[in-house]
């Protein structure tokens, strides 16, 4: 790498309005860090970051003969890329432009103007140290694989899957149960228009499985992850169907004559049975059968095989096992999805001593026409129609000591749901909802709250259920009437409780292969809150749907179509710019002891043999920095922050004499060196 | 296995049968049990403010004995056990109850390090269900029983470690393992208002009648419980719905160590 | 000052759902720590409802914040007994009452003792 010896440096003050001149006084700023004999040119402006500011430095660029940029203003995170792009028009390498943050840093949090005047003069004279021992840096390129994977084939991966194919790009979808469609193929209606889940689902699941650019995998997990964003390699775990996928035309002789029967339905809740051969619903995609292994006669004792002898193509086969699949791909949404609470944990609300205390799920299965009891309401304990229906919504939810400590988002409209079906249902039913705040911010989802109360008679009541003891045939329920300040007890025929959400099983597991973060409750972490809310903080890994959050149908629609358009934004590009702020080895130094190499999460470190040194491989690398600052001999540097340009920053802030004699000496606090606070 | 067993004043006189089961079961399964030594009661309430003190001592005192002899520390009365695990648990978890009680005696220098045992946790984890179930005479084979759990041993469950406090299953588990079958009924881990039991006659009958009808209503024939406040409630208010007895007394049954003699319990 | 964590409280209700007794309280448990939040605490103290407290913790453990309304009780109760140096007559009456009914001889030490224990500042 050219070393260029930098001596001409402009200083550029921004106002940022009064953001920073309100606090800091620019003018002395400019004044004070001209003592610099390196700093030939320094100016402030309004807005550097606006068109006008942008040319006036290009202009000081060329009339003074610049070959670095200083820019104080406000955190590298906002315009750092707007300047550098600013200094590439003016013809200097990018990486010769260093922001100063005086105001997250410093206006922001400071309220005396003269120290933090003061403050913004150390800080510009930390950059100008730093960026006087700058080098040029390039970024590289690296090739884009034309192939996406999308993790989960509910709504969400099915949407984001139909999204990048619809562009062009081969997708391939994985679904770890034996057939697509995730949650909303459970659900009966959806809210706020009450149409059909199925009905609207299923043309869905139909395309997605038809599509010329999308290969589905069912029954299949992701075992490993390597690679980075344009070029990851992803290994899948294919598990034996033990049904031959192109012979079977899904006639379903096979599972009417398994012997096996008495298998809870996890489709169904397990409120209903399988056999041990099946397909988990009517219209599953594909409508192939898996064999459960584990409950198979077949597997357990090698006698029975009777699926086999009356499956007409011969599609069944015991023989199959399970198949690795390696897929190369150029980015990885992760479309994994939610789970329910166990109400285990809330003992009495009695889920475990009553059958008729059921969960919101499996009340939508119950109203399901494709559900166990044909559409009708019955209780499971006496399969009658109940006269009384009662729900309590937040069990688990903003619970900080046996369940979550968050809103779980969707059960208020839910259960407004729930409720109207059934009074649509049986009109005559009395519908009774304990809850503790109803929350319906979603379009048109307040006036279908409403439409429960008022066209359709459901009784709100403010409050929870402390105790449910089973008496004969009623559920007594021991509870609060807030609005009332008093104790309200009450019966009722059937308890529905709507639990919490909580990440889908396995969910950890997955983000630690994709290298990426989920926050404390195990969903997955986007890259930033407001700006960058559908991709993950891993470059190339995208999020859609539940997997992040609580969310609804339409809102996961619409995260899944985003994350999409970010994914196709990836696999559009003939190749992709790399970082060049990277680790570099200075291999004379090296003694090839691998600390670095066991600190770097992304795999990009290695110690060659040969040369008994570590090298670095530049399309994986992050720019973390965690090798450099592990390295016992200094040999490793980042790009970008060597060793020297750091040091060079700290004595600048350290040693340095300030230039305002009568100013006090300025203590720093933890907010000069803390994080960004820029959201 | 040896233990340093904590009676209380209860256990001392209205309860005596409660302590002579106990020490009769321990002999047949070869527990040996010390009584520990000048013990003072326990004070049957935990007292929940932090700034209360010299109430605890006397749980404290106890506390140190087991410590010092390294032995677990076993409890009968569901309250000696509640206060004893809940001033264990300040002593290991509060710094300033830790300097006020050597404020008080400079010997009482105490960090909860015993171990605090219920009988029944000694039955289930030093004996074994499974190992119980071999050693019966008379497995009380058909009998219905429901536990009694009431709310001391229970709650606050993250400090008691008994059991699943809305749902728990060990006295079912032990109920099994003695070749009866448990009775699972709602009610059973609700509160029989023993504290209100001097003011409020009416109010306890109330609470006590909802608890035998839920009993009752799922089949129990017998009740067992570990708090002799709970069995005397349920005897005084239940009006006869189901029999209540000590859990200890179907063990000592079914090992054929009981010996029908009741004059002790007066 | 109290060391419940009153500030948690979202005024779910769910406190007074779970005691067993809270259908005869003037002032049931949802509203304790909203009173004390308030700076009401001296009219708590001066409800019914302290004192017909079981102590069972079902508030406590069915609370989904981590409130602990049983604790306020007892300590709204301190704030009668420390302050108007209640004297051992108020618990010694309760004891009398224990032992004067008839079926007194059965009535287990520890309810005496706790019965003690309540009323003594």
């Amino acid at each position: 790498m050219t070393r260029v010896i930098i001596k001409r440096i402009g200083v550029f003050v921004c106002h940022c309005g009064s953001n920073i001149k309100a606090t800091v006084d620019t003018a002395a700023v400019v004044d004070a860090i001209q003592s610099d004999a390196s700093v030939v040119h320094a100016a402030e402006y309004p807005y550097f970051c606006a068109e006008g500011g942008q040319q006036s430095i290009i202009n000081a660029v060329h009339a003074h003969a610049l070959d670095a940029v200083v820019v104080c203003a406000c955190s590298p995170r906002m315009h750092e890329a707007t300047f550098r792009k600013a200094a590439t028009r003016a013809g200097l390498n990018p990486y010769f432009v260093e922001i100063a943050n005086i105001r997250e840093q410093n206006s922001w949090v400071h309220k005396n103007k003269e120290a933090a005047t003061q403050k913004a003069v150390q800080l510009a004279r930390a950059a100008i140290a730093k960026v006087k021992r700058a080098v040029p840096l390039f970024p590289g390129e690296s090739a884009v694989t034309k192939r996406a994977l999308v993790i989960g084939g509910g709504i969400a991966g099915i949407q984001s899957a139909l999204d990048i194919a619809e562009a062009g790009f081969e997708v391939v979808l994985v679904e770890r149960t034996p057939s697509i469609g995730g949650k909303m193929a459970q659900l009966d209606k959806t809210f706020p228009t009450l149409d059909c889940a199925a009905c609207i689902l299923t043309p869905k699941m139909v395309e997605a499985a038809t599509h010329e650019h999308i290969v589905l995998h069912t029954y299949t997990e992701v075992e490993k992850v390597a690679g980075y964003v344009g070029n990851f390699s992803v290994t899948l775990r294919k598990r034996a169907r033990n049904v031959d996928m192109q012979k079977c035309t899904g006639c379903g002789d096979c599972y009417a004559a398994c012997p096996v029967k008495r298998i809870p339905n996890e489709f169904e809740c397990g409120l209903s049975n399988r056999a041990a051969i099946y397909v988990p619903f009517a219209q599953a995609v594909p409508n192939v059968p898996v064999i459960d292994r584990e409950r198979c006669a077949y597997f357990r004792s090698g006698k029975c095989g009777r699926c086999a002898e009356v499956c007409q193509p011969g599609a069944v086969n015991f023989t199959q096992e399970d198949e690795i699949l390696t897929i190369e791909c150029g980015i990885i949404v992760v479309a994994t999805g939610y789970q329910l609470l166990s109400p285990d944990m809330f003992g009495e609300l009695s889920y475990h001593d009553s059958a008729d205390v059921i969960t919101s799920l499996e009340l939508e299965r119950f109203m399901n026409a494709a559900g166990p009891t044909g559409g009708k309401l019955l209780r499971p304990s006496d399969k009658q129609v109940p006269r009384r229906v009662t729900f309590v919504q937040c069990v688990g939810s903003r619970d900080t000591t046996r369940g979550k400590p968050y809103c779980s988002k969707i059960c208020c409209m839910y259960t407004a749901k729930h409720a109207i079906a059934i009074k649509e249902k049986y009109p005559d039913s009395d519908v009774e909802i304990f809850y503790i705040d109803v929350r319906t911010p979603g379009k048109n989802f307040d006036e279908f709250y409403r439409r429960a109360v008022e066209a359709y008679g459901v009784r709100y009541i403010k409050g929870q259920i402390g105790k449910v003891v089973t008496t004969g045939d009623k559920l007594h329920l021991q509870a609060v009437d807030m609005l009332e300040g008093r104790r309200y007890n009450t019966t009722t025929d059937l308890l529905v409780l709507a639990t919490a959400i909580e990440p889908a099983r396995g969910a950890k597991t997955l983000a630690q292969m994709l290298n990426t973060a989920t926050d404390t409750n195990g969903f997955f972490s986007e890259a930033h809150p407001k700006l960058r809310p559908v991709e993950s903080a891993t470059a190339g890994v995208f999020l859609s749907g539940a997997c992040h959050g609580p969310k609804d149908i339409p809102e996961t629609v619409a995260q899944a179509s985003a994350a999409a358009a970010k994914a196709i934004g990836v696999l559009v590009k003939p190749k992709l710019v790399t970082n060049p702020c990277i680790a570099q080895v200075n291999e004379t130094q090296c003694n090839g002891c691998t600390i670095c190499n066991a600190v770097c999460p992304y795999l990009a470190l290695s110690r060659d043999g040969e040369r008994g040194c570590t090298t670095v491989n530049a399309a994986l690398c992050q720019g973390c920095g965690g090798c450099a600052a592990a390295c016992p001999s200094g040999a490793v540097d980042l790009l970008g922050f060597s060793h020297a340009q750091i040091h060079a920053e700290v004595d600048a802030l350290c040693l340095q004499p300030t230039t305002h004699a009568n100013a006090a000496p300025i203590k720093h606090t933890n907010n000069a060196h803390g994080g960004t606070t820029d959201d | 296995m040896e233990f340093l067993y904590y009676p209380g004043c209860t256990l001392s006189t209205t309860a005596k049968i409660l302590d002579k089961q106990a020490r009769s079961i321990a002999a047949a399964l070869d527990l040996s049990f010390t009584e520990i030594e000048n013990w003072q009661c326990c004070g049957a309430t935990f007292p929940l403010n932090a700034d209360e003190i010299a109430p605890k001592l006397a749980a404290v005192r106890a506390l140190i004995q087991a410590r010092n002899q390294n032995k677990p520390l076993v409890t009968l009365c569901a309250a000696c056990h509640h206060v004893m695990k809940q001033v264990n648990h300040q002593a290991k978890n509060d710094a300033d109850f830790r300097t006020a009680i050597t404020s008080y005696d400079a010997d009482l220098f105490y960090a909860g390090e015993a171990t605090v045992l219920h009988f029944m946790e000694v039955l289930r984890d030093y004996v074994g269900f499974d190992a119980l179930r071999d050693l019966l005479e008379y497995p009380l084979k058909g009998r219905k029983i429901g536990a009694y759990y009431g709310c001391m041993l229970l709650r606050p469950s993250d400090v008691m470690g008994f059991d699943d406090a809305e749902n728990p299953q060990i006295f079912e588990e032990y109920i099994r393992a003695l070749g009866a079958v448990p009775v699972s009924y709602p009610m059973r881990n609700e509160c029989c208002g023993g504290y209100r039991a001097p003011e409020d006659a009416l109010g306890c009958a109330n609470l006590v009648e909802r608890i035998a009808k839920s009993a009752a209503g799922r089949g129990a024939e017998t009740l067992i419980t570990a708090c002799p406040l709970c069995l005397y409630q349920m005897v005084e208010h239940s009006g006869g719905a189901v029999d209540v007895c000590y859990f200890t007394e179907i063990l000592a049954e079914a090992l054929g160590v009981d010996d029908d003699d009741d004059d002790s319990n007066d | 000052m109290t060391t419940v964590m009153i500030e948690r409280c979202m005024t779910c209700g769910r406190c007074s759902a779970a005691c067993p007794v809270a259908f005869a309280m003037d002032v049931p448990p949802h509203f304790w720590a909203v009173r004390v939040r308030q700076g009401e605490g001296e009219s708590l103290a001066r409800a019914e409802a302290i004192w017909s407290c079981l102590a069972c913790f079902c508030c406590a453990a069915r609370c989904p914040r981590g409130v602990r309304p049983v604790e306020l009780a007892e300590q709204a109760r301190s704030v009668t007994l420390r302050k108007e140096n209640h004297t051992a007559t108020f618990a010694d009456e309760t004891v009398l009452q224990i032992i004067s009914k008839k079926s007194g001889k059965a009535i287990p030490q520890q309810l005496i003792v706790a019965a003690m224990r309540k009323k003594r500042a």
